[in-house]
C-alpha cells in the first residue's frame, strides 16, 4: 500500500478517535450539575 | 519520505487518544485497588486521622478524609457550579463545618473533565468515620444514613437543625441517573 493511501486511512482513524474521545468526555462523564441547572 | 513521517505521527496520535479514553476509567479502579491492597491506605488514614490537625503534611488547607475508602482530598471553594470539576466542592449555599446546619460536599463519581474524587463513595457504610480539617481544626463525623435520590431532588442540600455533613455524587458508576448521598452526624466531643 502506498504511503499516501496509508496517510488517508490513518487520518480517518485519528478523526474517529477524536470523535470517540469527545463522546467519552460528554457521555462517559457523570453530569452532577443537573441539580443546579 | 514526508508521508512516512506524517504517518508515524498519526499512528502515535491515534494510540495516545485511544489509550487515554480506555486507561482513565481503568486507572480509577486500579488506583483504588492499589491504595487498599498494596498501600493499606484505609488503616493508615484511620491512624493519621487521630493525629490531625497537628500532622505536618495535612495541617494546612481544608481536607475531607474518609479512611474506609482511602479518600484524602483537598476541598475546593467557589461560587460557580463548575468548581465541582476541580475536586471536592464545598457547596457555598450550605453551612460550614462546626456550624449548625447541613455542610454539603459534592464531587464527581467519574469524569474525563477533572478528578473523579468520589469513585468509590458507594462503599461507605453506616458507622464509618469521616474527618474534616477546617481552619486548622479537626471535625469528626459518623455516617448515619445513605440515600439514593433522583437527580432533581434538592432535599439532600437543604438546611438542617443539627450539625451534619452530606457528601454526594452520581450513581450508578458511569451514569448520572441518581444521586448517592452519604449523611454523617458530627460526633459529640
Amino acid at each position: 500500500m502506498s504511503e499516501k493511501k496509508k496517510f488517508w486511512i490513518l487520518l480517518a482513524l485519528l478523526l474517529i478517535s477524536i470523535a470517540w474521545l469527545l463522546v467519552a468526555r460528554r457521555y462517559g462523564s457523570d453530569n452532577l450539575l443537573t441539580q443546579f441547572q | 519520505m514526508t508521508f512516512r513521517r506524517i504517518n508515524n505521527f498519526l499512528i502515535t496520535a491515534i494510540v495516545a487518544v485511544n489509550v487515554y479514553v480506555i486507561a482513565l476509567p481503568l486507572y480509577t479502579i486500579a488506583n483504588f485497588w492499589w491504595q487498599n491492597h498494596a498501600q493499606h491506605q484505609p488503616q493508615k488514614l484511620a491512624q493519621l486521622v487521630k493525629t490531625l490537625p497537628e500532622h505536618p503534611d495535612l495541617a494546612q488547607g481544608e481536607r475531607l478524609i474518609i479512611p474506609s475508602i482511602a479518600l484524602n482530598q483537598p476541598v475546593v471553594e467557589g461560587k460557580s457550579i463548575y468548581t465541582v470539576n476541580k475536586g471536592v466542592w464545598h457547596y457555598p449555599m450550605g453551612a460550614s463545618p462546626g456550624q449548625t446546619g447541613n455542610t454539603v460536599f459534592i464531587g464527581h463519581r467519574f469524569t474525563y473533565n477533572g478528578p473523579s474524587v468520589f469513585a468509590h463513595l458507594d462503599l461507605v457504610k453506616r458507622g464509618d468515620n469521616i474527618a474534616l480539617i477546617w481552619n486548622g481544626q479537626r471535625f469528626s463525623y459518623t455516617v448515619s444514613d445513605i440515600k439514593i435520590v433522583e437527580p432533581w431532588d434538592t432535599s439532600i442540600v437543604k438546611p438542617t437543625t443539627d450539625k451534619r455533613i452530606t457528601v454526594y455524587t452520581c450513581t450508578p458508576m458511569w451514569t448520572s441517573k441518581f444521586r448517592l448521598a452519604v449523611i454523617a452526624e458530627q460526633d459529640q466531643r
